[in-house]
């Protein structure tokens, strides 16, 4: 019995086919976030490009919507890019892991679950900080108000 | 002939690297999957405060008539898409959290049905959150067409 796993779990007819299909679809998932952020970027700079309607005089006004539309622009294209970034991962989890089942490679399919682990890890973190800032910004309105 | 039965089909072990590896990825997905049904939760709170906040418009008329705001309505509205967004986000944390428990339960006992049942899950959250990113692209291209056209007509 040389083939046996050392801790019994083995990829075999109805785990591969599961993992065909989640690889399957996260690669979609990765390929379409790219999309996603890419489209998010594009929106960013489209932000800037609106022709501003002038309000009489007030110069101050022309710039703080000035300024207003330059932060947009910056949230929309770093949410692209966070958004791009984690959409790698599960492309990279997606090709790694359909490689492995096709070519019984156990290196790639080692590789393949750090992608993976990558990708929850990154969402992680981004979801604490969004978690973070939301809880600072309620407390500063709360403290203004 | 000794048939060894738990001989991979495939000829792919779940080495101790590996084993190390879904450890760590059972590990992230339950805490994202946790943090996830906390964002669920906010959601709704949130959408419940505006609710409240909209339907708290004082009465203009002194005359002690009934006063129903224009504002109310909007505050109905608000929870409604607040309680369906964070419905749309519950239903992939949990695909997400279920397949965290169940990779380490399966890791736990060398199961293999129970390692097949997590894959499964982690298919479907991946597959949830596809459809769904489709339908936004595609939502997002409709607007914008409709908005060029708008813009165009006039």
């Amino acid at each position: 019995m040389q083939n046996t796993s050392l801790f019994q779990l083995n990829v075999d007819a109805n785990v591969a086919m599961t993992l065909k299909s989640a690889a399957s679809w996260a690669r979609a998932l990765g390929v379409l976030g790219i999309i996603f952020g890419v489209l998010f970027i594009a929106m960013g700079f489209l932000t800037m490009s609106v022709p501003t309607t002038e309000f009489g005089d007030y110069e101050s006004y022309e710039e703080t919507n000035k300024m207003a539309r330059s932060i947009g622009m910056i949230m929309f294209i770093g949410v692209g890019i966070l958004y791009i970034l984690g959409s790698v991962f599960a492309l990279t989890f997606g090709g790694k892991a359909t490689n492995a089942l096709r070519s019984n490679n156990s290196e790639a399919l080692r590789s393949s679950f750090a992608s993976l682990r990558n990708y929850f890890a990154y969402w992680a973190v981004l979801m604490i900080l969004g978690l973070l800032l939301m809880v600072i910004s309620i407390a500063g309105t709360a403290i203004a108000t | 002939m000794d048939q060894n039965q738990n001989a991979p089909l495939f000829g792919l072990n779940i080495d101790p690297n590996s084993k190390s590896l879904l450890t760590e990825i059972a590990k992230w997905a339950r805490f994202l999957a946790i943090v996830g049904f906390i964002v669920c939760g906010l959601v709704v709170i949130a959408g419940i405060v505006m609710a409240a906040a909209f339907n708290s418009v004082d009465n203009p008329y002194d005359d002690g008539s009934a006063f129903m705001a224009p504002s109310a309505g909007i505050g109905v509205a608000a929870i409604i898409m607040y309680i369906l967004v964070a419905l749309i986000y519950f239903f992939p944390t949990l695909y997400l959290y279920r397949f965290g428990v169940r990779m380490r339960n399966a890791l736990a006992s060398s199961d293999q049905n129970t390692f097949n049942d997590s894959l499964s899950n982690l298919k479907a959250s991946f597959r949830f959150v596809g459809i769904l990113v489709i339908i936004m692209i595609s939502l997002w291209i409709l607007g914008f067409v409709l908005g060029i056209l708008t813009a165009s007509s006039m």
